[in-house]
């Protein structure tokens, strides 16, 4: 298409006009507010990607605050239920550790980590057998989730995602988690067992 | 803006600094009219603030303080007197100046009632100067001056009007640009969200403080690099170590180390040079770093003074509004608080004071019939006491009769004649703190209402601090509040339950102890022990607290092993926790457990321990709370005193007669009464038409063997619950193992028995 040298405006020229291009702008940018962020051609965001018994899970890198091993000592909580590992100490912060493993619980493999998600006035916590990338998501690649599989509710997942599992080379489908959605869910939630 | 917002704040920091310094000058001026000295400080207050605001440009709160500055001056010169009305008129300036600097750096002056302020204050001033001295009230002024002070004829209560933030009537708001008034007029007092001078969100800080955190903060950096060294220098002499290793003994080349000696004293002298450099760098490291925590956690004390200051002013506008001659007088103010429990407890403690004022203190005349001097005295005093802080208000007034207080308790439906009647004085004065209680006929605009009391009691309850009352008819009234000094910190047990350690606060705890397995009795399914001469339920922490259980040995626990039992107690419910093991008492830093455990029952908060892994603070509320609902112990009472003066009795058991002999006489020697049975027969013979506190035996016996035996005396509802001690010379784990099985108490292996040995595990066993 032309270059700025045809369709840009010109200072003084004849046959533009100057207030209908910066009308058309407007309209432009406004449409692209207005339409959904998923429609948003090329938009893109940075997730992490981690493994739990098999499943891979997307979760955008913004709302995660960080990645650790797997603190020595996790202290159990009395009558806690059973999705709950423990609690950790963050650097001086008190931090609930989520376990979503339906088996094999409280073993810790030599790649676990705790990936802390961001919480409004509560972090927390979510055991993961390894991190598998960093991936850039197109927004459009996103679907919908289809038959989910898998410990979480489905209020939790956003969508599905084809990422790249560069450790054996693989593309595997990741469930998209609201960091948000996972704090806030009541399948989450502790009750007294 | 933000950085606009910047300057605000820091112009609101500095502005109440000033203001607090000019409220507490115009109290004192008050008292001393005469002394030109605070009448120059407080101006010096009033010109900074000016100065300051009009610098961030709030013009209109600029102009009050140079109009209130201008009222100074006139006082200074001797223009005007520093009496009430005056007073009133700049403290009523003040907490206009106060209003408007609270609300940055969001929200900017209410223009129109800094106007307002204003005008009012230059009127007073204009009105003076034109007829000097003739602006003093006289007696008949006051109550319409009154009435101007408090709004309405029925006048709201100082606290009242504290308590609507919102109804800011500051000078005339409905007339922002009224004449002025002729009679003086003092604004609203203060009327913000929180009266106890205390921000929310922020704090200050004395600058030294930061200074010494800063200081130390650099140290632990220090620390830190010195620390990285001694890893790079640990590092050398593992490369060192490596290489020579690599060379082989006899390389004979460079550096290499020519025989084991030589490595040896390589080894040994570089590693204590390394190890004592590591103790001393750690030595720092540990005072440094403890040194920032304490530092860190005394950020959050403040002295009470911070809210003490302030009821100078409520008492001062009690006094004019009740028409009583009243004096507070404090001591103690540098009492240091956790900044959380002064903000919560403000609010009781005014409400405490104007207790004092109504209904204590007496009218004048009343306390000159009494034969007290006219002027009532509230003394607030805070002081420390057995590791806590007691704030305590006095007054001097009428004081509480024991016996109305019954009276009204039930002719007011909060207490049956009957349930009155056992209540002692003292206890009867503790009804005041009932929810609604009152005896006051009169419900003034102060107090009255019976409301105020309960709120006080449930406040301090929730802060994790008492109330005390004490009184005497006529003479005064005491309430002493008691408070932890910080409660972010307490002393908790920490005890291991399963395979970790939790904590157990100790202002719930009774007793440790270590019992005998055997002496563990059942009651239906309840396990029951007696400690300090009471029943008490026992109950498995580690069970209850849903926690997984430790997984050593087993059931291969040596005869010996006893049951460690921490005893807590809730008013007059005791429960036994058995735990695995007891540690140390500590003090503990309390974390909240986040909103996530907000629905946690048995958690009270979480704190750190010194290895940095959280630990469990156990709600013992909550616990006891889930163990009676489950019904899983019934509560016991004290144990009736222990079953008569006579002798404990002994049941031998052993087929040879030595023996049998031997243990009779060292029992004997002891005092206790002792039958002898030469076997298993004989013995569930002798048992069966006796009572004995303790049966010891042999194994090994013609006919019915020891375990045998037990297994038979332990299934007859008799001798289930006497002790059984077997003596043998059997000493495999095998069969101890087997003699804890049928229900021994102790285990004694006959080659190492000793007279010892069996009297304390009888003497243990019979319980004396």
């Amino acid at each position: 298409m032309g270059g700025i040298g045809e369709s840009g405006p010109r200072t003084g020229g004849t046959g533009f006009n100057p207030q209908e291009i910066l009308q058309k702008m407007r309209k432009d940018y406004w449409e692209g507010l207005a339409r959904p962020p998923s429609e948003a051609h090329g938009a893109t965001f940075l997730a992490l990607t981690f493994e739990v018994e098999g499943q891979v899970y997307a979760v955008r890198v913004d709302s995660v605050r960080e990645v650790i091993k797997v603190p020595p000592w996790i202290s159990k909580v009395p009558r806690s239920p059973k999705h709950l590992l423990g609690i950790m100490n963050l650097r001086g912060q008190i931090i609930p550790v989520l376990d979503i493993r339906e088996s094999a619980r409280s073993r810790v493999g030599e790649k676990g980590r705790i990936v802390v998600f961001r919480g409004e006035g509560q972090d927390i916590g979510l055991y993961a057998d390894r991190v598998v990338g960093l991936p850039e998501i197109t927004v459009s690649e996103v679907q919908k989730p289809r038959g989910l599989a898998g410990p979480l509710p489905a209020e939790v997942i956003e969508g599905q995602v084809e990422v790249l599992d560069e450790e054996s080379g693989r593309k595997r489908i990741a469930n998209l988690v609201g960091a948000a959605a996972m704090i806030r869910s009541p399948a989450f939630e502790f009750r007294e067992a | 803006m933000s950085g606009q917002d910047k300057y605000l704040g820091i112009f609101k920091d500095e502005a109440r600094e000033h203001l607090d310094a000019f409220h507490a000058g115009l109290l004192d001026l008050e008292n001393n009219p005469g002394d030109l000295e605070i009448v120059k400080t407080i101006m010096r207050n009033a010109h900074t603030i000016k100065g300051s605001a009009r610098m961030v440009g709030l013009l209109s709160l600029g102009d009050l303080a140079h109009r209130v500055e201008d009222v100074l001056k006139a006082v200074q010169g001797g223009l005007i007197a520093a009496d009430t009305d005056a007073v009133n008129i700049l403290l009523g300036a003040a907490d206009c100046m106060e209003a408007s600097v609270l609300g940055l750096p969001s929200g900017g002056p209410d223009e129109g009632k800094m106007k307002a302020a204003a005008l009012q204050v230059s009127a007073f001033l204009e009105a003076r100067l034109a007829a000097p001295q003739a602006g003093r009230p006289e007696e008949k002024d006051l109550a319409s001056e009154l009435s101007s002070l408090f709004g309405a004829p029925a006048a709201a209560s100082p606290q009242e009007r504290a308590a609507r933030p919102d109804e800011e009537t500051g000078p005339a708001p409905a007339r922002p640009d009224a004449e002025a008034p002729s009679a003086p007029k003092a604004p609203d007092r203060r009327s913000k969200p929180t009266a106890s001078g205390l921000s929310p969100d922020t704090m200050r800080v004395k600058v030294p403080k930061l200074d010494n955190l800063s200081n130390l903060t650099g140290e632990l950096v220090i620390m830190k690099s010195k620390i990285d060294n001694n890893l790079h220098r640990l590092d050398t002499i593992m490369k060192q170590i490596k290489e020579s290793a690599a060379r082989g003994l006899d390389s004979g080349g460079g550096r290499a180390m020519r025989s084991l000696t030589e490595i040896e004293r390589f080894l040994s002298e570089e590693c204590n040079d390394f190890l004592e450099q590591f103790r001393t760098d750690f030595s720092f490291l540990d005072l440094y770093a403890e040194e920032v925590l304490s530092e860190t956690l005394s950020l959050r004390l403040l002295p009470v003074s911070t809210i003490f200051d302030r009821y100078h002013r409520l008492v001062r506008d009690l006094k004019q509004a009740m028409r009583k001659d009243i004096r507070l007088e404090i001591s103690g103010g540098e009492i240091l608080l956790d900044r959380q429990i002064l903000e919560e407890i403000n609010p009781a403690l005014m409400h405490l004071i104007q207790n004092s004022a109504d209904h204590g203190i007496e009218p004048p005349d009343e306390r000159a019939a009494a034969g007290k001097p006219p002027g009532g005295l509230i003394e607030l005093n805070a002081f420390h006491r057995g590791g806590n802080v007691v704030i305590e208000i006095r007054d001097d007034g009428r004081g509480m009769n024991p016996a109305k207080l019954r009276e009204a308790a039930v002719a007011r439906g909060f207490a049956s004649a009957e349930e009155v009647e056992g209540l002692s004085d003292r206890d009867s004065l503790l009804l005041v703190f009932k929810d609604g209680f009152t005896t006051s006929d009169r419900v003034t605009a102060t107090s009255g209402r019976g409301v105020g009391m309960s709120v006080v009691w449930e406040k301090v309850q929730r802060l994790k601090g008492s109330v005390g009352i004490d009184s005497r008819d006529g003479e005064f009234t005491r309430i002493q509040l008691v408070f932890p000094p910080a409660f972010y910190k307490m002393k908790a047990l920490l005890v291991e339950a399963g395979r970790q350690l939790v904590c157990l606060p100790s202002n719930f705890l009774v007793a440790v102890a270590r019992i005998n397995p055997a002496d563990v009795s059942i009651e239906g399914r309840t396990p029951m022990i007696s400690i300090q001469g009471r029943i008490v339920p026992l109950v498995d922490l580690c069970g209850v607290l849903g926690l997984p259980k430790a997984e050593e040995g087993g059931e291969a626990q040596a005869v010996s092993d006893t049951v460690k039992v921490v005893m807590a107690r809730i008013e007059d419910d005791y429960i036994g926790f058995r735990v695995d093991r007891i540690h140390r008492l500590e003090e503990i830093i309390v974390k909240s457990a986040g909103q996530y455990f907000a629905g946690a029952p048995l958690i009270s908060g979480v704190t750190i321990l010194r290895q940095g892994d959280p630990s469990i603070i156990v709600n013992i509320y909550g616990l006891f709370k889930r163990i009676r609902e489950r019904g899983e112990v019934a509560f016991a009472a004290a144990l009736p005193s222990a079953a008569g003066g006579g002798k404990k009795r002994v049941l031998v058991v052993d087929d040879s007669i030595t023996t049998r002999t031997m243990e009779k006489s060292i029992l004997e020697g002891a005092g206790y009464e002792v039958e002898t049975a030469k076997d298993g027969e004989e013995a569930l013979a002798v048992a069966a038409g006796a009572v004995f506190d303790v049966v010891v035996t042999d194994i090994e016996m013609p006919g019915m063997n020891g375990f045998e035996l037990t297994k038979r005396l332990k299934a007859t509802s008799k001798c289930a619950d006497v002790p059984v001690v077997i003596v043998t010379s059997l000493a495999r784990d095998e069969d101890k193992r087997k003699g804890i099985e049928v229900g021994a108490a102790a285990y004694i292996v006959k080659g190492s028995f000793q007279q010892k040995t069996l009297l304390d595990a009888v003497r243990r066993l019979a319980g004396a």
